[in-house]
């Protein structure tokens, strides 16, 4: 019997042939990394209609409105982790331009970046402090009753919570990879917070730092993103265009603004360790958000494989809300990719603008008062 | 050995000698002192600070007097040569005490023995960490702990917290650091074991990549069950919960010292920020009662 072994003649002359290659590809990329690149994100023009604090409306006015053109403005509430740039990382993958060129009014709340003083702002400042008053700001400029919101990750949260409060001033509510039931062990996220002293870590660091909560993420798949990035950056790093959008996605990923103290507190407690949203229970500014109260239409999306907030943390919003116009969508991809890649790209923003369509009435109520 | 008889050279001698230079210097300090007759007319110059090292110098030198004076009692210096008896008799109990403190605090370094199990070098790593954990929880912990006290015990008692914190904050780090770095170890072995496997099945990757791959797929792997253990999760939240517990007693030093140089400390802004907060609050409703009106 022949005794198997290593082909060490072929892995060297593959290895010869790497080394030729790798040669070319670092003088390449260092034409690429000294030369000039494109990484500049967040490009799509705005305008800021608000500001209170450190946060800021932005509006994104559509250059064209083409026939059949949503009429109700769109607020876009993102997460208090990372920044709502992600939506317009890179020209032909953006999500706001997408909206934009179907001529859509679009809103986006930044966050900004919170300071030691606004680490007693609790999720109720956020909820019905900073997002009521610019769907209110919205409603005013748009002459409109009631607005449709998109909400993410957290923002989704924090949508949901809002919706349940002012149903009045909400038309239509999309919630993308949007947590509402933390009792699953399904994510390492749910699973690790469980085990996470919420009262320790503000007591004693006031804000939570992005940089930690990044740490924390990297965590969550050392070997993929703390390794095998880079090591595909290096595979890829004579390819101009794809340097530039890597870099994009590491200015992002790393643009992290710390959490206020009392509202990691609570939506730790309350959501992550209590699970309270989910049955109704959670208590926000004294007042119980009743998911009964959700009565407007809810398209609910979610991927396959995100491991951040995994399918069975989003799935049961549709059946504990008041309304029974509720969809569940349930893309093939991660956490991220449902707004940056090229795939979901294509089938993300079409099936909202879709839905929204479908829901549209041809004139909007105007404002009362 | 013989004692010395030489009178010159013996201690009592000495001693008196000294005594009456001793004497006579600080008599020849007082004289500047005014003689007691004139003591009135300057009584009410007088300052405390004078009085102070008058009454020192007269004590003094009645002292001196009488010590330098010849008893028909034997001396008490005339035993002087026993002195050093004297001494060693006085402060060996204090040496004996020290000695002893530091025996124990051998003893305790020493009962790391206590920890080691002989011989055992496969979990060399996690019980050099346990090691040093229970060493320190039990033997050294307590230094930490022992009651400050007078006027600056409660500075010194954060000095101490910190110190306390600090270690704590580096031995669960260093046992945290050491779950990150398991999987490596695990991976290593499992991908020999893989190769191995292959290589029997004559089905061994002919890409350097490929191998790149199987690696990473390993380490993936172990890095998720290791995520979910019990053990880790129970880890991690001891590092967080000590890494707080650091920052607020770095913080409590910190704000003593911004205190004591007048600059507004965390907690003291804390304080402004919680109020502004609440006033902030206080007014948007006041504005939309108003706009509402």
């Amino acid at each position: 019997m022949e005794k198997a072994g290593l082909p060490v003649d072929l892995i060297l002359s593959k290895l010869a042939e790497d080394t030729a290659k790798s040669q070319f590809r670092t003088q390449k990329a260092s034409e690429i990394l000294l030369g000039p690149l494109e990484t500049e994100i967040a490009q799509t023009p705005y305008d800021v209609v608000f500001e209170e604090d450190r946060v800021k409306l932005k509006y994104y006015q559509p250059k064209n409105r083409p026939n059949g053109h949503l009429k109700t403005p769109l607020l876009v509430i993102y997460a208090l982790i990372n920044r709502e740039t992600m939506l317009d990382l890179q020209p032909g993958k953006s999500v706001a331009k997408s909206f934009l060129d179907n001529g859509i009014d679009l809103y986006m709340i930044d966050w900004g970046y919170p300071t030691e003083k606004d680490k007693f702002l609790t999720i109720d400042d956020h909820v019905n402090g900073y997002i009521d008053d610019m769907v209110d700001v919205i409603r005013q400029r748009h002459n409109v009753e009631k607005i449709n919101i998109m909400g993410i990750c957290m923002g989704g949260t924090m949508s949901v919570i809002y919706s349940s409060f002012h149903p009045e001033k909400v038309k239509n509510l999309v919630t993308t990879v949007t947590p509402s039931n933390f009792d699953t062990d399904k994510g390492l996220l749910h699973v690790w917070m469980k085990q996470v002293d919420a009262d320790e870590l503000v007591d004693a660091y006031g804000n939570i730092s992005g940089d930690f909560m990044n740490f924390g993420f990297l965590l969550l798949n050392p070997a993929r993103l703390m390794l095998d990035k880079y090591v595909g950056f290096m595979e890829h790093v004579d390819n101009k265009e794809f340097v530039e959008n890597f870099v994009r996605m590491e200015k992002w990923i790393f643009d992290s603004p710390d959490i206020p103290g009392e509202t990691f507190r609570q939506f730790i407690k309350d959501c992550y360790q209590k699970n309270l949203l989910i049955q109704s229970k959670m208590k926000v500014g004294g007042r119980i958000v009743d998911l009964k109260n959700v009565t407007m239409p809810l398209l609910n999306i979610y991927g396959k494989f995100d491991h951040l907030v995994p399918p069975e943390a989003c799935k049961k919003l549709t059946g504990r809300i008041g309304s029974k116009d509720t969809e569940d969508v349930c893309l093939e991809t991660g956490h991220i990719g449902i707004y940056v890649s090229s795939k979901t790209q294509k089938e993300f923003v079409p099936k909202i603008i879709d839905w929204l369509k479908k829901r549209e009435r041809e004139t909007s109520e105007p404002v009362q008062g | 050995m013989t004692e010395s008889t030489d009178a010159s050279t013996h201690p009592a001698t000495m001693f008196d000698t000294w005594m009456k230079s001793v004497n006579d210097f600080w008599s020849n300090m007082a004289t500047p002192f005014p003689p007691s007759d004139i003591k009135e007319e300057i009584e009410k110059e007088k300052t405390s600070d004078t009085d102070f090292w008058k009454t020192g110098m007269e004590t003094w030198q009645s002292i001196a007097s009488a010590m330098s004076q010849s008893t028909p009692t034997p001396s008490p210096l005339a035993g002087i040569g026993t002195f050093p008896q004297t001494f060693l008799e006085m402060t060996q109990p204090v040496f004996s005490s020290i000695t002893q403190m530091l025996q124990q605090w051998q003893d305790q370094s020493l009962k790391s023995d206590d920890y080691i199990k002989p011989f055992d070098f496969n979990t060399i790593d996690t019980d050099i960490l346990n090691i040093w954990k229970k060493l320190y929880d039990n033997e050294f912990r307590k230094f930490f702990k022992i009651p400050q006290l007078g006027l600056a015990r409660e500075h010194q008692e954060k000095v101490a917290r910190f110190l306390d914190r600090f270690n704590l904050l580096q031995s669960t780090m260093a046992e945290f650091l050491n779950f990150l770095a398991i999987p490596f170890k695990k991976t290593h072995t499992n991908f020999q074991e893989k190769l191995t496997e292959l290589a029997q099945k004559n089905d061994l990757p002919r890409d350097v990549n490929d191998y790149y791959r199987i690696w990473l797929k390993i380490l993936e792997g172990h890095y998720m069950t290791l995520f979910q253990s019990p053990d880790y999760i129970h880890s991690l939240g001891k590092t967080l919960t000590a890494s707080a517990a650091y920052t607020r007693a770095k913080k409590e030093l910190v704000n003593d010292l911004l205190q004591q140089l007048s600059i507004p400390s965390s907690e003291h802004m804390d304080a402004v920020y919680k109020e502004l907060h609440g006033l902030k609050k206080r007014i948007k409703v006041l504005e939309k009662a108003i706009i509402n009106r």
